[in-house]
This record gives structure tokens, C-alpha cells and sequence, in this order.
């Protein structure tokens, strides 16, 4: 499953970062590219802080069959928080790339010795992918002035590691975003994409 | 949509929404529950036909059944369980049979991501003599609800459709149609030997039953659900659902029998696939339904082990089954689970913090509330099913002679869906025990859907509210109080005056859900140099307050993020170290 013909992506984060709505935006654009596509999510807690997670797999020819890839075969981790990055390695082929937002939430119900450090958190993430990008999702949201394109400008970096044009994923956040907000998300986008573009 | 080979993402839900709107639905109604939840919801937004959430599941089944008796096409959503609460009224529609073609939707939950339980609906059609497709994508889904439409008029009979979470919440390319322009008139049928279910009619409707099954069962037996995909003769699969999914990607080869009806049992075309293969593995997620059939038919076929009765199939699984792989062994959790947790500000959270203060014996319920089961509250002992925690207090109470409180929490929605009637038994036969109604104004557990008691109707127009006050005290209890959940004063002295007089007591703690009107009532501030590091606030469990990672003391972080500023913990600080501003 891992020829250029097709390819698989977990976005993960935590609820209320926006990852559903990345998701979309990823999966309207496969769509878009002319990929048969299935896009997967747990959602049933996403607003109560719990860990949100989606896969989308895409191909070229022939279909996709199961929502879920196996594990060990994804090609990019799309992680907007680092714990959940960490926790989905296994989901990564060796030769996998990341994309993460520089930022850490301790789950609320841990006692404080659990949670990991970032600096371990990326550690991890770098020594389990063959190339990492790392963004601070908010820094580029500031830039544009609005804190609700941090997941957006994620999409943007992510989108500069997948097989999609850049006319596409323009289509596909207009088609994703809430009305009126596609301006002030694509900047985002475009700011997240320039940033994995120069690593 | 406007015309054919349009290509859309849809997820399950929406499909059989789509299908159910292109086969000219009439009339639909449910209750919220996950998977099941945003099929109505999309629908409503497709259509102007009535769309309604009903108090509970089998007010929604009979609903439907009267707009089918008046020739109109109906559909029914609810979640696995839900099928348990409207069974009663299935089990007999069976018998009588429809008009307008009748169609319930059962989202079963393998894996249980939302649920108590995962039991296998499956079973329901094989109980209940009912026909049951099930699909295995988006695609599949739009166009069984819809085709499940036809069958339920061809054949007289409820249809009923299968879904799961992973189906349900996984978008597909789909291409949607134009529905079909049913020119009804709609009037309700006269037909008392069919629909007066007196056992001199249900006895002759029964036998009519068994008739109607077995002309179903030669539409099984054909290819239009249950499909032969002929591939290497070697390996013959026998799946449904998403595991059809995964063991399509395993052996991608392989000749298949794609089951989309399990009921009837397509038995001839089992034999004869049976018949074309060396080797017949049969991979189905939770129960054995497909595999006990196979083997009722003499045939001998592998399937999977024990351990994959529980939870969601996977390619893994498959790989497992079918190629004999061995179980990949799963990495140990680096990194700290997250599990979900009441919202900061949640109303709920007060009321166990006191139930916690009072030494109550809590029998729970379903719904965001049962996350006080959790750490730090952890006061919650039962969660059954929907209104079970007012039974149990009743019971409980009846036998119980000691001195803690007893003491039932159930949602607003909970109550209306099945708590009133615990309510009623708990009257009549004298409890002593305390029911507290948590009125957050939504079902927020399943995303905030309205219901009869929040004045609001499925598509948020304003509709005639329930007054829960004026209900508990029509059916006989004589103590009903209401408290605001954040004036912790009073909610504590209402409590422990409620729990300790020697009569049944009604608590109605009120207050929106903050996630329906997400704003702020002020900003929380931290004095440090006040601050004694008693950990009183912490043992609130809000994720607005956190253990400072600086120091070992319990003294608090604040999360602002999370923080809607109820003021819950400065109340709790007893020395004034968090203050609102
Ligand atoms: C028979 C049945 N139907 C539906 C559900 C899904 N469900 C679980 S809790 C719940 C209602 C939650 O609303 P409420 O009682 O108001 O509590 P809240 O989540 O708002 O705190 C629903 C619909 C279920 N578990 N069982």
C-alpha cells in the first residue's frame, strides 16, 4: 500500500484542536486529486478532552478497502499535539514522516510523574520517522492574527509532504471550512506549507 | 443534489440518510445514541418531512409505525442498545406487517467507543422474523436504506438495517441521486385482522409471517444482497460489514460471498459457494451468527478464535484468520492514556463533589455524568442502561438499613427517556430514596440533541417544553426543589436536607451544559501567597485546575483555556486563594 499510487495518514490531537476538521480537509482533497479515498474517525468523546483520531487512506488504483490501514504501514502522522504524536507510532512505517504541532497537554486525569516531557516526545517522534517536521502551530495562527487557524496551518505543513496540488487543496479548503473563513485559512495553510517546504 | 454521478464524501450515517431521502421517506424519527445520532440530523437537513426525536426508542418505533399504517414511507434510527427499548413494538410489527414501508436503523457499537455493551444485533433479526441488510461502505449504505424501502413494501414487512460505528463514521465516495417523487395520499389503513394483534388474528398473522420470510428468503438466496465475487477457488470467504473490508485486503484474491443479508439466511447460495471452494473461512465481527448458520447447514468452514468475539475486526485480524499470521504483539503505551473528562465548568461536577461530601451511595445512569465513575470524584457505583439508576436506588433503599443516603443522578434526557416510570414505582411503592434530575438543557453526551424537556424541537424551532417540576409533583412526589448547581451553599444544604428527611425527594440541579453556550462568566485568578496547598480544589477534577507541575504540593495551575469561570472551586477554597474576577 505504500507506492506513490497510494498512501495512508493519521491525524491525531486532542479534542477541540480542530483535527476533524483537518481530516476533512485532507480527505476532500484526495478526493479532488482523483483518489478513491475512506476517511475514518472516533469521535464519540472528542469534545470532553479525550484523544481524537482519524485515518485517511487514499489510492489511485483500485479501491480502498478497510477505513483502518494496519499498523505499521501509515506514511505521515499529522500530530497536533505531541503525546498523541507519540502514541501513534505504531501506526508508522519505518520510512514514515511527521508532522507536529510544538505543543505538549498533559491529560488532566495523569499524575505528573506519567507525562512526558517535549523534549522526549519529539525524540521519540524523530527516531521513529525518516523525516520530521515540527511547527508551532500557534506562532503561525498569531501571524495571521486569528488562533482559530492553528490546525489549518498544520494541514498547510502537511500538505507540502502529500501528492496533492497546490490548485487542489485550495478547492478542497474552501469546501471544508466554515463560510467566510477560507481566506484567513488558506494564509494559515499557506504559512504552515512554506515552513515544511524550507526543512 | 442535483443530478446523478455527482462524487461526494459521506460518511455511513449521512448515506443512509441520502438513501432514505431518495426513496421519498416521509416520516422519521428516533433517539440520539452513538453511531446512529447524525443520520436524523442530516436528514433534516435534506428534507422538509417531519423529522423528529422522540422521548425514547419505542416511542419512536410506534411513531413510524402509525405513519407507515397511513401509507407513508418511515424510518426509525436508534443505537444498538435503543433496539432493546423498541424490541417489543418490533417483534409484533413483524407480525402485522406495514403500509408504507418501514425502516429502523440499529447502529451497533463493536469496540464499545460509546457504549455499555456490543451485543450483536444481528440476533434481533432472527427473533423478531425480520429482514435485515447490512452494508459494508457509504455506497452500499445509501442504496440499502434506500432498496430496504422497496422490500418493506414488497414483502410486508419492518426492514431493518445494520450499521456500526467504523461504518458509520467513515467517510466513502458516494454518488448520490435524485429522489424519488412519491405521489401518496396518505389515510389510515382499516384492516383489524391485520393490525388488531388479538391471538385469533395474531395466530393467522404469524403463520402469514413465516410465509412472507420464505419468499424473502429466495430474494436472499439471489445475488441483489448476498453477492458471489468469484476469485481463486482455493480460498473461499464468507464476510460482512467492514470485516468483509478487511479480509478483502488480506486476500484480495480470494473468491467471496459478500453477505448483505444475513436474515434470511441465504442457505442455497451458501452450499453452492461452500460447494466452489477448497477452503471456506467464514470472518464476521462480534457474534457467530454467519458461522452457526453455515455449520446449521452441515458444512464445515474455520473461523476466527475466541478472542475476536470482543471488539472491532481489523486486517490485522483478518491476517490472522485467514493467512494464519500471528497476533502482532501491541506496543506498550509510552505515554499517559487520555481519557474523556467532564468539560471545566461542567454543572455536573458540583453535585458530586457534594454527593462525595455527603457519603452518598450513588446509583448512576448514562450519560456525560457517569464520567464521575472517574478519578478524582469516583463516586459513581452503577451505569446499567438508560433510567436503570432510579430503579436500582428504589431497590437498594427497600433493603437497605444503614445510614448512607441513597442517592440516584440521571440526566435530563435520561429522566425523560426512561426515568419517569422508575419515578412513578418509586411513589407508589414509598421509597425513601433521593433522585437528582441533572438538567443541562441538552443530551450532551451524544453531541447536544434537544428533547422534550428543553423547549426546542430536532430542527431547533421553539416547542412546547416539559415542565419536569410540575411533572414529579403530578405524579405524586411531594418534595421536588430545584438548585443552580454553582451556588455550592445551597446545592449542599438542599442535598443533605433531601437526603436525610425519611420521604422520597426529587433534586433538580439546573444549569446549561457549557458546551451549548461556550461563554465566559468571569476570570479566574490564583493568589499563590494565599494559596495553603490543601488540594480541597483539586479533588473538584476540573481540567481548568491542575496539580502545578513546579511544585510537589497540592497547590493549583490554572488551565484558562479550559476555564468557563463558574466559580465552583473559589467556593471550595476555603481560603480565598482563587477568586473570581
Ligand atoms: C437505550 C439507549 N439509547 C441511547 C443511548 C445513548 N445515550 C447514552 S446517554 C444518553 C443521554 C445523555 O443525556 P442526558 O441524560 O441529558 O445526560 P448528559 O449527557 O446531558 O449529561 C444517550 C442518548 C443509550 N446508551 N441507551
Amino acid at each position: 500500500m505504500n507506492s506513490p499510487e497510494s498512501g495512508s495518514i493519521i491525524l491525531v490531537g486532542v479534542g477541540g484542536q480542530g483535527v476533524l476538521t483537518a481530516a476533512e480537509i485532507v480527505a476532500q482533497a484526495c478526493l479532488q486529486e482523483g483518489y478513491d479515498v475512506k476517511k475514518s474517525e472516533v469521535h464519540g468523546m472528542a469534545q470532553r478532552g479525550g484523544s481524537v483520531v482519524s485515518h485517511v487512506r487514499y489510492a489511485h488504483n483500485g479501491s480502498v478497502a478497510a477505513p483502518l490501514p494496519r499498523p505499521g504501514t501509515v506514511n505521515l502522522i499529522v500530530g497536533f499535539e505531541l503525546i498523541e504524536a507519540v502514541r501513534a507510532l505504531s501506526w508508522l512505517t519505518p520510512k514514515g514522516q511527521a508532522v507536529v504541532n510544538d505543543v505538549l497537554l498533559a491529560p488532566p486525569s495523569a499524575n505528573r510523574a506519567q507525562v512526558p516531557s517535549k523534549q522526549y516526545c519529539l525524540a521519540k517522534v524523530k527516531k521513529h520517522t525518516q523525516r520530521i517536521v515540527v511547527v508551532d502551530g500557534e506562532e503561525l495562527a498569531q501571524q495571521i492574527g486569528n488562533i482559530r487557524t492553528i490546525n489549518t496551518a498544520i494541514v498547510g505543513a502537511a500538505a507540502a509532504l502529500l501528492p496533492i496540488s497546490w490548485h487542489t487543496w485550495r478547492e478542497a479548503m474552501e469546501q471544508s471550512v466554515p463560510a467566510g473563513t477560507a481566506e484567513i485559512n488558506w494564509q494559515a495553510f499557506e504559512l504552515g506549507y512554506a515552513k515544511a517546504a524550507r526543512v | 443534489m442535483t443530478e446523478t454521478v455527482t462524487s461526494v464524501l459521506l460518511s455511513g450515517n449521512e448515506a443512509i440518510a441520502q438513501g432514505a431521502y431518495e426513496a421519498g421517506v416521509a416520516f422519521a424519527s428516533g433517539y440520539p445514541g452513538t453511531p446512529s445520532s447524525e443520520v436524523l440530523e442530516t436528514l433534516s437537513r435534506l428534507t422538509a418531512i417531519p423529522v423528529e426525536w422522540a422521548p425514547n426508542e419505542k416511542a419512536a418505533l410506534e411513531a413510524a409505525v402509525g405513519a407507515s399504517l397511513a401509507g407513508a414511507r418511515a424510518l426509525v434510527t436508534m443505537k444498538h442498545v435503543g433496539l432493546n427499548v423498541a424490541a417489543d413494538p418490533l417483534f409484533t410489527a413483524a407480525y402485522t406487517g406495514i403500509e408504507g414501508g418501514l425502516v429502523v436503523i440499529t447502529g451497533d457499537d463493536p469496540g464499545m467507543y460509546s457504549s455499555q455493551n456490543e451485543q450483536d444485533n444481528r440476533h434481533y433479526a432472527f427473533a423478531a422474523q425480520v429482514p435485515m441488510l447490512e452494508p459494508a461502505d457509504s455506497q452500499e449504505a445509501l442504496n440499502f436504506a434506500r432498496q430496504a424501502f422497496e422490500l418493506s413494501e414488497q414483502f410486508d414487512i419492518p426492514v431493518l438495517v445494520r450499521s456500526t460505528t467504523r461504518l458509520s463514521h467513515t467517510k466513502c465516495v458516494v454518488h448520490p441521486e435524485t429522489p424519488e417523487l412519491l405521489q401518496r395520499t396518505y389515510e389510515p389503513a382499516e384492516n383489524r385482522p391485520k393490525y388488531v394483534m388479538i391471538p385469533a388474528h395474531a395466530r393467522e398473522r404469524h403463520r402469514d409471517l413465516l410465509a412472507r420470510i420464505r419468499r424473502l428468503r429466495q430474494v436472499s438466496n439471489t445475488e441483489q444482497f448476498n453477492r458471489i465475487e468469484p476469485g481463486d477457488t482455493r480460498l473461499g470467504i464468507i464476510a460482512s460489514g467492514i470485516a468483509y473490508q478487511c479480509a478483502k485486503e488480506v486476500a484480495p484474491q480470494a473468491s467471496f460471498l459478500k453477505i448483505g443479508m444475513p436474515f434470511p439466511f441465504p442457505g442455497e447460495v451458501v452450499q453452492q459457494f461452500a460447494a466452489s471452494v477448497d477452503r471456506l473461512v467464514v470472518f464476521e465481527e462480534l457474534d457467530r451468527v454467519l458461522e452457526q448458520q453455515v455449520r446449521g447447514l452441515g458444512l464445515e468452514c474455520e473461523a476466527k478464535p475466541d478472542s475476536m468475539l470482543t471488539g472491532e475486526l481489523s486486517v490485522q485480524s483478518a491476517a490472522q484468520v485467514i493467512r494464519d499470521e500471528q497476533a502482532q504483539p501491541t506496543t506498550d503505551a509510552l505515554v499517559p492514556i487520555r481519557p474523556p473528562i467532564m468539560c471545566g465548568g461542567c454543572p455536573h461536577r458540583p453535585v458530586f463533589y457534594i454527593l462525595k461530601k455527603l457519603k452518598a451511595y450513588v446509583t448512576g445512569d448514562i450519560g456525560c455524568y457517569t464520567l464521575a465513575v472517574l478519578p478524582p470524584l469516583e463516586i459513581l457505583q452503577t451505569c446499567l442502561c438508560m433510567g436503570a439508576g432510579v430503579g436500582q436506588a428504589h431497590g437498594i433503599a427497600q433493603v437497605y438499613d444503614g445510614d448512607r443516603p441513597i442517592v440516584a443522578v440521571i440526566g435530563d434526557s435520561t429522566f425523560v427517556h426512561s426515568g419517569i416510570t422508575g419515578l412513578i414505582n418509586m411513589v407508589y411503592n414509598q421509597s425513601a430514596a433521593t433522585v437528582v434530575i441533572l438538567d443541562n438543557g441538552t443530551t450532551a453526551m451524544t453531541g447536544g440533541q434537544y428533547h422534550p424537556a428543553t423547549g426546542l424541537n430536532l430542527r431547533g424551532e421553539p416547542a412546547p417544553q416539559l415542565n419536569m417540576v410540575a411533572l414529579c409533583q403530578a405524579i405524586g412526589v411531594e418534595r421536588v426543589r430545584v438548585v443552580d448547581p454553582y451556588d455550592l451553599q445551597q446545592l449542599e444544604e438542599t442535598l443533605r436536607e433531601e437526603t436525610t428527611t425519611e420521604e422520597l425527594s426529587v433534586v433538580i440541579a439546573r444549569r446549561p451544559c457549557v458546551l451549548l453556550e461556550r461563554k465566559s462568566l468571569g476570570r479566574l485568578e490564583f493568589d499563590a501567597d494565599a494559596c495553603v496547598a490543601c488540594g480541597l480544589c483539586l479533588d473538584l477534577g476540573c481540567p481548568a485546575l491542575v496539580q502545578d507541575s513546579e511544585t510537589e504540593q497540592r497547590q493549583p495551575a490554572i488551565h484558562a483555556t479550559f476555564c468557563n469561570g463558574c466559580g465552583v472551586c473559589a467556593q471550595v477554597c476555603p481560603r480565598q486563594a482563587l477568586n473570581i474576577t
